[in-house]
């Protein structure tokens, strides 16, 4: 790989060397027992404007407790004009019933990075509430930065399409200037390489 | 000489063992869309859709072995196909090969972006995919042809072992894995235009439109040619196979991924909206190591995507102009430069790189079923020699079947995309 390859492997060594100093991950976590109930909330740090993210949920009863089934609610408390869940507000609350040795996994989805707010730092809150074991409230950050620039739908389609097409004068120059005159419309045969070795027709004499 | 009635000895292990442009097939059909359609499926439908990567790669493959074919029989580039049937045809690749590599090799400098910002939010996509791009530019300008292959077969026996490790880290349902290799669809709970859509990305992203003639490009380059038909059918038998492992590894690398997304995202009912999502999911889940090397996976099939998108415009570019097929050559280098110019532009644009995919589904659903048209109406034709259509023996029968499946499989997913937007 000396030389002709060498640009590669140092760009696979400055990407090795990221990984190695950059350990953090993209993602927030949070851990807890209430009443019995453990609880795990996962969810992204960063959010690009316009695109939407998920708030992961696991909620597990170890198997050896006994007793009845226990009621959990988990709610979520989005920044309000940052963040839209696209299946409504509806959408930000759920309840459970788990017995002992259940776990239930649940996602809040679609929660949409409004274009219209400013990159910033957005606080969500997580609420969970289980039986007679009162409520814990769970804040934490997302980062909102730049998202792109057509919005989604048929335009993010179009603007790499028209772009790209802006591009087609410099291919059209490309073939006028190098190309062989009237090749686009011209057949002809192709100039091989020498091969290192024919094996084709070793291989077909006796 | 009868058609296809050559009585051809095994491939030595030798010709097995030793893959070389298939590599460089199989880097463009793992890319982004590979991953974001096997993450999606694995996320909604577990590994039930595997089946879907073999029964549209055999369509690919076929269509690649049409091109081989009209090679092999006259000793002329993929595209002299097209300017055969009428001129008019080189002018619609002309404006088709422009602007899909650009699109698709931004998707991939995009991803590369997207893979380094996930790591370190700070460096901005722009940064980011420009850099990938820019490395990717010097590879090719400074490598020759051998070496590059040689790069390609690395590259992918890394990327396989990289997703297997990390959907063993995610503790992956292996056990699914052989049902998905039988064809069936999802139950009625399921969103029919969900499957289907998702069956019809995946044929924008298996079958690929223009692609799937690059592979004679590698022959001329090695100079792999016979006058003798059967040497000819020899160098078929060994094209075949190794444009088959090629294709068959965008299958291998989708398992790995379906079964990451089949264990982190489908307990949950979400889908992940990119695979740099289903990282970073991977994370809290699987630990930090799947994460990290989950997202090397990516970033090496995104980056060897977005070389052999490059190569395959640059080679097409040239064919059309009738210049020498050569990496080395001068012509290829400029070709390479506008390309890299053209696609790091459109990284302003900052879209998700799945969206890409929705890009490419649209504009391949326009190309492909006009170039497996083109291509079975040559191949069809009685002066193929050794490779003409014949229903005289079992392999030329079979030869038609395929030939005439895969026109079906372009035609069907061509309308179907289409018939969505008309």
């Amino acid at each position: 790989m000396r030389g002709r390859s060498g640009s590669a492997a140092l760009f696979f060594l400055a990407l090795a060397i990221q990984v190695f100093f950059t350990p953090r991950a993209m993602a927030f976590e949070k851990t807890g027992l209430l009443d019995g109930i453990e609880y795990r909330f996962i969810c992204t740090d960063v959010a690009q404007l316009k695109e939407k993210i998920n708030v992961l949920v696991i909620l597990s009863r170890p198997a050896g407790a006994g007793g009845a089934k226990k009621a959990i609610r988990v709610s979520l408390g989005i920044p309000i004009g940052a963040f839209k869940p696209m299946a409504g507000p509806e959408s930000l609350e759920a309840g459970f019933e788990l017995g002992p040795g259940d776990t239930e996994r649940f996602a809040f989805r679609d929660l949409l990075a409004l274009e219209t707010a400013e990159p910033g730092s957005c606080t969500f809150e997580l609420r969970i509430s289980a039986g007679e074991g009162g409520e814990e409230v769970l804040p934490f950050e997302v980062a909102t930065v730049r998202g792109p620039l057509p919005p989604r739908g048929l335009l993010s389609i179009l603007y790499p399409t028209i772009v790209a097409l802006l591009f087609l004068p410099f291919f059209v120059f490309f073939l006028l200037r190098l190309g062989e005159s009237g090749g686009w419309r011209t057949v002809k045969d192709a100039e091989l390489a020498e091969p290192e070795e024919a094996w084709w027709e070793q291989e077909e004499s006796p | 000489m009868k058609p296809w009635s050559a009585k051809l000895p095994l491939l030595s292990g030798r010709a097995l063992a030793g893959v070389g442009a298939g590599a460089l097939v199989g880097s463009f059909y793992i890319g982004t869309g590979d991953i974001a359609i096997a993450t999606k499926m694995g996320a909604l439908f577990g590994m039930d859709m595997w089946w879907t990567f073999f029964v549209l790669g055999l369509a690919g493959w076929t269509l690649m072995d049409m091109s081989a074919r009209y090679y092999l029989r006259f000793g002329r580039t993929p595209l002299s196909i097209f300017k055969e049937v009428h001129p008019v045809f080189s002018i619609y690749l002309f404006v088709t090969v422009v602007v899909t590599t650009i699109i698709g090799a931004y998707s991939q400098w995009n991803t590369c972006a997207h893979v380094l910002s996930t790591l370190n939010p700070g460096i901005p996509t722009e940064v980011g995919g420009a850099l990938a791009g820019l490395a990717a530019t010097a590879l090719l300008v400074l490598g020759v042809y051998r070496r590059i292959e040689l790069f390609f077969v690395f590259a992918l026996i890394l990327l396989i072992g990289l997703f297997a490790l990390a959907a063993v880290a995610a503790d992956a349902p292996w056990s699914a894995a052989a049902a998905g290799l039988i064809p069936s669809i999802p139950g009625p709970e399921s969103d029919r235009a969900e499957w289907l859509g998702l069956i019809q990305k995946n044929a924008g992203s298996m079958i690929n439109a223009w692609l799937i003639l690059i592979y004679p490009y590698t022959m001329i380059e090695k100079g792999w040619r016979s006058s003798n038909p059967l040497g000819q059918a020899r160098i078929l038998q060994r094209s075949r196979w190794d444009y088959g492992v090629g294709i068959a590894a965008a299958g291998i690398v989708a398992l790995p991924v379906m079964a990451a997304a089949a264990a982190v995202a489908r307990p949950f009912g979400i889908v992940p909206e990119n695979a740099t999502d289903l990282a970073a999911l991977l994370e809290p889940l699987a630990g930090s190591s799947a994460r990290l090397v989950f997202l090397v996976g990516f970033f090496i099939a995104a980056w060897t995507a977005g070389i052999g998108w490059m190569v395959c415009g640059a080679y097409a570019m040239l064919d059309l102009g009738n210049l020498k097929v050569r990496m080395e050559s001068r012509s290829f280098r400029i070709a390479i430069a506008l390309f890299i110019a053209a696609s790091a532009s459109l990284l302003f644009l900052r879209i998700n790189p799945v969206y890409g995919i929705r890009i490419f589904t649209v504009l391949l659903a326009v190309v492909f079923p006009v170039v497996a048209l083109v291509l079975v109406w040559r191949i069809s034709r009685p002066d193929m020699g050794y490779f003409r259509w014949s229903l005289g023996s079992v392999r030329g029968a079979v030869v038609v079947g395929l030939d005439i499946f895969a026109l079906a499989v372009s035609l069907f997913v061509g309308w179907g995309i289409m018939s969505r937007f008309f």
